[in-house]
């Protein structure tokens, strides 16, 4: 038991290591070009919150009245 | 929702238009799928590439352009018109207009078949076509968006239900992407030149690219879906809210995708690494669609079992799952650098596209026929016999070249205990997959079979009922002051009852994706570090590489060498940014059915480039690549070689007023050159010859960085 244990954390400590490698190539990689990425990420993210804050708000009937559009056409039908 | 309205108008839905688009949709099916058959049987058969007309590099954009722009363009053409009237409760807004896109579209359809088999190709993937005939295609597009606007502003119902959002996407990226696409500077009617070039050019074409799968091959068939799923399970979309969210996203999210088909190339880092990551969000978007499609069956799996469309909708919708779990899963590095350039690459593809565009096509065709002509189906045991031909067609198609793929990859980065490539003839991982590609000719076979029966099926039922033509109907006509009743709020007012909002904040949101990764890439000096040794090609070489464009050579040779230790063994140095600067359009391909051929110059001598256009199975016994004797025959034509210059000049390739007067006589001397080496050889051929400028092009082929060395 308490060497599973012991392996448990040595996975999990390695993993925050190689996470850190990694991230830190990640970013010596970028060469420059830091910028586009974090506006991409913050337009991204900023994007996400209106729709999100949109759904949010959102009516519920009205949300049954869309959904029911195409089938409501028959009522333009002329029999 | 809104006060009831008295006052009730008679209108008519044109069927027509609708019926004329389906038939469309249905005859090119069969022929794009014929043209599919007779590649796939000539990449197992060369004798198969028959005339120059018809040769493998030639066709292929014939078979892509066939299945998407006509097959599946004539049916979102008519699955859009057909909804898009019903959802607005109005007959289409003009007759005329919608007869100038039908035949419009048409007619450019007739243009593509009769030019790519001549040759006359811009060479970029599924934008081949020449400059007349994209502005041809601009024109039709808009009238469409017109006819399409108009029919939205005269609507009778107040709001736009999520399938309209998805038409309106669609129509505005389109525009944008083919308009930026194919910005080019003409040389004569018949040939043009990018207007960017090398990296750039590969960033704007695969931003395109991409996007054209997005917003050709995916909005329009997820608003097909949300109008015709529910119709025919006759109960509404699982989720609302879902489709709202994931509208947005997907269009916010596919189009900073677009880099991921470039990885590991000369484009610079930052730029790949944005393709990936915004590759691996698009999971949840491209899900929240399948997952709202084939939830809205929950309840009615028994009728599912009943009926063949819906069993097509839910192959269509579950293949659509499959490729945007596996699109994003190709992104990563890890992978891509295995699945590059193999046939796993086409298979990806056709699943989304015998899958998803094909079913969902004939599934909405098999909805709106009978409904048209005021009957049932002809026969529902040839629709199911369809839908079990088709299923089987794509799995035949599929799995053979996801084994091929897999084999190739591994092959092509196989090293024995010794260090050196075990498979170092590339012939050999060629010849290994071949009874792969029998598999998919047959999978093809099968499809094609179904799409015949499904055919047939759809004209007996034409037969045995009457058009009509226009469908009486009516509705309350909309107030002319609206008042916004208890449920309906400031912010649906705000985007979903306003047509021209939707379409400009749809425009911005498909807009910073490609301004974010684009703008740099041309502003930023040093994403593309200038190499002083590389200079514009000679006349010569110019017009050779033209003929590489003309044969489609890039169907099949990359000239992209990636920087790992199994491709510069092979191929030689690996390439860089700088080195592509003149070309115009870039030629890095997507697909090794042959070996790369960047550092090809001065491998081998003239002569043995001679004998192996002649014959590639002279050279290379085995070799599936079809004889070019033609290019020994015929005479190079010269007469343009200084617009072509003064083109290139125009495009910043620094040739000088002297290098474009002496233009005929530089050429004519390295022709000689080339023809006097090759007597040497033992090759008697005159200078004049189509085959010397191509000796040229492909003797140059990524030299100039060891001249630097």
């Amino acid at each position: 038991m308490f060497t599973v244990s012991l392996n448990t954390s040595d996975i999990i400590l390695n993993t925050i290591k190689t996470s850190k490698a990694m991230f830190k190539q990640f970013l010596d990689k970028m060469q420059g070009a830091d910028i586009p990425m974090i506006t991409s990420l913050l337009i991204f993210f900023v994007f996400f919150l209106l729709v999100g804050t949109y759904l949010f708000i959102i009516d519920k009937k009205h949300l049954t009245y869309m959904s029911n559009l195409p089938l409501n056409e028959e009522q333009t039908a002329i029999q | 929702m809104s006060a009831i309205n008295t006052n009730v108008e008679h209108f008519e839905y044109d069927n027509r238009i609708v019926r004329n688009f389906a038939l469309a949709s249905i005859i090119f099916a069969i022929v794009g799928l014929l043209v599919g058959l007779l590649i796939a049987t000539q990449l197992f058969m060369p004798a198969a590439n028959m005339t120059q007309y018809f040769t493998f590099g030639r066709i292929r954009a014939l078979h892509t352009n066939a299945v998407i722009f006509a097959f599946v363009g004539n049916a979102i053409f008519a699955g859009v018109y057909y909804s898009l009237q019903r959802l607005c409760k109005a007959r289409l807004f003009s007759d005329l207009l919608s007869k100038i896109h039908f035949w419009g579209w048409q007619l450019i359809i007739l243009s593509a078949a009769i030019t790519l088999p001549l040759g006359m190709s811009t060479s970029k993937e599924y934008a081949e076509l020449e400059w007349p005939i994209d502005i041809a295609i601009a024109v039709i597009w808009v009238v469409f968006g017109i006819n399409m606007f108009g029919t939205i502003f005269k609507r009778r119902e107040r709001h736009l239900y999520v399938a309209i959002w998805f038409y309106i996407a669609t129509f505005v990226t389109i525009a944008l992407l083919h308009i930026v696409n194919s910005l080019a500077i003409p040389v004569s009617l018949t040939k043009s030149y990018s207007l960017y070039a090398g990296v750039q050019d590969a960033l704007v074409q695969w931003w395109y690219g991409h996007n054209a799968v997005a917003f050709f091959l995916t909005t329009p068939f997820l608003g097909l879906m949300y109008y015709f799923l529910p119709k025919m399970a006759n109960r509404p979309v699982y989720s609302y809210k879902l489709s709202i969210l994931h509208f947005w996203s997907l269009i916010f999210l596919y189009i900073w995708a677009g880099p991921h088909h470039l990885l590991y190339t000369s484009l610079p880092d930052w730029a790949q690494s944005l393709g990936t990551v915004f590759s691996i969000m698009l999971i949840a978007p491209s899900w929240g669609g399948m997952i709202n499609g084939l939830l809205t069956l929950r309840g009615a799996w028994d009728r599912v079992r009943e009926d063949p469309r819906l069993k097509m909708m839910v192959v269509g919708i579950t293949a659509y799952g499959m490729a945007t779990f596996e699109g994003p899963m190709l992104s990563l590095k890890n992978i891509n650098a295995i699945a590059h350039y193999t046939d796993w690459i086409p298979a990806h593809v056709h699943v989304g596209a015998l899958g998803w565009n094909g079913f969902l096509s004939f599934a909405v065709m098999y909805y709106m026929i009978p409904k048209m002509y005021g009957n049932e189906m002809f026969s529902k045991k040839l629709m199911n016999a369809h839908f079990w031909l088709g299923t089987l067609g794509i799995l035949f198609w599929a799995v053979p070249m996801y084994i091929s793929g897999f084999t190739q990859g591994m092959m092509w980065k196989e090293f024995t205990a010794e260090g050196n490539l075990k498979y170092g003839s590339f012939l050999e991982t060629t010849l290994q997959v071949i009874p792969m590609y029998y598999l998919r000719a047959l999978g093809g076979l099968f499809y094609l079979s179904g799409a015949l029966i499904g055919a047939y099926n759809i004209f007996k039922t034409m037969l045995a009922g009457k058009l009509i033509a226009n469908e009486a109907a009516q509705a309350p006509a909309l107030e002319e002051v609206y008042v916004a009743q208890g449920s309906d709020s400031y912010w649906h007012k705000w985007v979903e009852r306003k047509p021209l909002q939707m379409l400009f904040w749809s425009l911005i949101v498909v807009a910073i994706g490609g301004m974010v990764e684009i703008i740099p890439t041309f502003m930023v000096q040093s994403n593309v570090p200038t190499i002083a040794s590389v200079m514009p090609y000679t006349p010569l070489e110019l017009q050779g590489r033209d003929l590489y464009i003309r044969e489609g050579c890039v169907s099949c040779h990359s000239q992209m060498i990636r920087p790992f230790r199994s491709e510069t063994e092979r191929y030689g140095e690996y390439s860089k940014a700088g080195e592509f600067v003149y070309d115009h359009p870039f030629l890095w391909g997507s697909k090794r059915t042959g070996p790369d051929l960047h550092r090809e110059g001065g491998k081998y001598p003239d002569s043995w480039h001679y004998h192996h256009m002649r014959d590639p199975t002279s050279m290379s016994p085995g070799s599936i690549m079809p004889p070019y004797e033609w290019l020994l025959e015929q005479k190079l034509n010269t007469s343009n070689t200084k617009d072509k210059l003064k083109a290139m000049k125009t495009l910043g390739v620094p040739y000088d007023d002297y290098a474009i007067k002496n233009a005929d006589n530089d050429l004519a001397e390295q022709a000689k050159g080339i023809s006097a080496n090759l007597a040497k050889e033992g090759v008697k051929v005159s200078s004049d010859k189509e085959i010397i400028a191509l000796i040229a092009y492909l003797q140059r082929i990524g030299t100039d960085i060891k001249k630097g060395q």
